[in-house]
């Protein structure tokens, strides 16, 4: 019988080779070996996430809020999954506690991993109240209910320093309500599921990618749930809409009701590092309500780089007055100490303000590093902590102290 | 595949596992396209190679447009097409030789598959290269006339042609014979 197009084309499409048991060998041994010696990729350089990057615990909170909600928004776009999403609904609201890890990676800057501890707080499950973030070993911040504080802790190069602020200030909301659903549900386009294995274990597991809310313009997000246990086991938000380069966010570890213990909630203050009382020092800045400059309509980095530049104006001038009308903490001993300071090292001109850091998070001073120059030609570092505060006068920014040395002599 | 986009950035992070992988899933079509190109298991197998070991050579700069399966089926077509060039213009050797089914099907496969494709592989070795790259990369690969076009650097009407043209001649070809 004569065959036809059809026919033939089905002899083509079912046409295979079977490979012989020699040719993985003579084909991947190669590869293998080149990719075992192949260098990381590199990546390409760039400072705008400079000051995004610096308010640090806001970020991973935002991320996690978001990435919950989209695990419970997932149940609200899709009525019927196919991996019966409300065992997932059921156990997410039986939650007692949560447990991430990852990496964030910032276009330009070296990848960091991070890890997060969270319990529901007592009277609102909605959010966290016990949290831990701990990004290496130069940045931890822990929120106590029971004492109703938040420590957070930097290890910067000159200065550790520990913020206490009054209240939860650093949270992981993990426990959302669905308050979230709608937000979510507006937000997400171009959602997709895939069904696949686990590249690593083989699992069966399903994939949804789908274009959502915006981590500092990181937007394209990748899921994946195991089947079985119907958890996700990966997280992950990406700057490419082809999930290409690195991601911005990848949560590879994702631990429900995990051991923790009551120590990991408890936060020890290192020895070496410098305390900053958010709580005192502002009750002393109540104390000087007329104190401060006026930053009404200027962005918190504007505000804080006119604050700066005023404070070393007066202090190149030697105008007392003023350096105490911004600086109001700065009078009797503590006075004393800093002409002292100023004498011995005399600022005379305001070079650049390169770094920034807490300009967006609650509860601690913004930190602004100035570079000056001294009058006998030396360079000078000194980091002010600014606080934007709002006041029956408006917006105003005074300067709340310094972390470290007044000015500390770099070259 | 959103695994494979997956297992593609593990593979560019360094990863020799994602590396075996990715060959572990798509070696048998890999083979059987690069097979049915170059008519010759042992070639195709050498393509492969090459293949491989450029695709971890340049894999810092591998963007995907579309599948990855398509992406490695144009790295095979690409590096068969480069292979037969090298091949015109050396002298002869035994490997012109070697015939699909000397290291063809396994012996799993029955006598009469075996003998269906090697018939098939006599038949596609008599079409010219550019009508069996397309008959190929359309019916084994799943490319679209318009991704072949693009690849060839030609019109998608001259492709279709050349499917058509390739297609007749196959039917003729194979009616011909008794498969």
């Amino acid at each position: 019988m004569r065959k036809s197009l059809k026919d033939i084309q089905k002899i083509v499409t079912e046409f295979t080779i079977k490979p012989t048991s020699e040719m993985r060998s003579k084909v991947l041994d190669e590869a293998l070996e080149l990719q075992k010696n192949r260098k990381q990729p590199s990546t390409s350089d760039t400072d705008r996430w400079r000051i995004i990057m610096k308010n640090r615990t806001t970020k991973y909170a935002a991320a996690a809020l978001i990435m919950v909600a989209v695990l419970i928004g997932f149940n609200v776009l899709t009525p019927a999954p196919a991996w019966a999403i409300e065992q997932t609904i059921e156990a997410l609201r039986e939650i007692k506690g949560v447990y991430l890890s990852g990496v964030v990676y910032y276009p330009g800057h070296p990848k960091e991993t991070f890890e997060m501890w969270a319990r529901p707080h007592s009277e609102n499950s909605s959010v966290s109240g016990d949290f831990r973030l701990q990004e290496g070993e130069n940045h931890i911040c822990v929120a106590s209910e029971t004492q109703n504080l938040t420590f957070v802790y930097t290890q910067n190069p000159e200065q550790g320093v520990v913020y206490v602020t009054e209240g939860l200030n650093r949270r992981c909301d993990t426990f959302p309500t669905g308050d979230l659903f709608g937000q979510f549900k507006e937000m997400a386009t171009n959602w997709n599921e895939e069904y696949g294995k686990d590249p690593e274990t083989g699992r069966d597991c399903v994939f949804v990618t789908f274009e959502g809310p915006a981590v500092n313009t990181a937007r394209y997000w990748l899921l994946q749930f195991d089947l079985e246990t119907k958890l996700p086991v990966h997280v992950s938000v990406w700057f490419s809409s082809d999930y290409s380069g690195q991601p911005h966010f990848d949560f590879t570890t994702i631990t429900y009701d995990p051991e923790m213990g009551e120590d990991l909630f408890a936060f020890d203050i290192p020895q070496e590092a410098q305390v900053v009382d958010c709580r005192e020092v502002r009750q002393m800045l109540d104390e000087s309500p007329d104190c401060g400059i006026e930053v009404e309509n200027l962005s918190i980095e504007d505000a804080c780089k006119k604050v700066a530049q005023e404070y070393w104006q007066a202090v190149i001038d030697r105008d007392v007055s003023k350096i105490q009308h911004i600086r109001p903490l700065a009078v009797g001993s503590e006075w004393d100490r800093l002409s002292v300071s100023y004498e011995t090292n005399k600022p005379v001109m305001l070079m650049n303000i390169p770094d920034m850091n807490h300009l967006n998070d609650p509860g601690t001073f913004a930190e602004v590093t100035c570079i000056l120059t001294t009058q006998e030609g030396k360079t000078a570092k000194s980091t002010l902590n600014i606080e934007i505060r709002q006041t029956n006068r408006g917006k105003i920014g005074v300067v709340a102290g310094v972390v470290g040395p007044e000015l500390n002599i770099v070259n | 595949m959103l695994e494979d986009k997956l297992l593609l950035w593990k593979f560019k992070r360094g990863s020799g596992e994602a590396l075996e992988k990715i060959y572990d899933k798509y070696e048998t079509y890999l083979i059987t396209v690069a097979t049915a190109l170059l008519n010759n298991t042992q070639t195709a197998e050498d393509v492969l190679h090459d293949v491989f070991v450029s695709f971890v050579q340049s894999a810092d700069r591998i963007k995907l447009d579309g599948s990855l399966k398509a992406y490695l089926a144009v790295c095979v077509a690409n590096s068969a097409r480069n292979h037969l060039k090298r091949r015109q213009r050396e002298p002869a050797s035994m490997d012109d030789n070697d015939p699909v089914d000397a290291a063809g099907p396994g012996p799993e496969l029955s006598a009469i598959q075996k003998e269906q494709t090697a018939i098939l592989n006599r038949v596609m070795a008599q079409l010219p290269y550019e009508q069996r790259e397309v008959v190929v990369l359309h019916l084994q690969g799943n490319m679209k006339f318009t991704e072949i076009a693009k690849l060839r650097s030609t019109s998608a009407n001259t492709i279709q042609s050349r499917y058509r043209y390739g297609l007749e001649k196959l039917r003729s070809l194979l009616n011909s014979e008794v498969i």
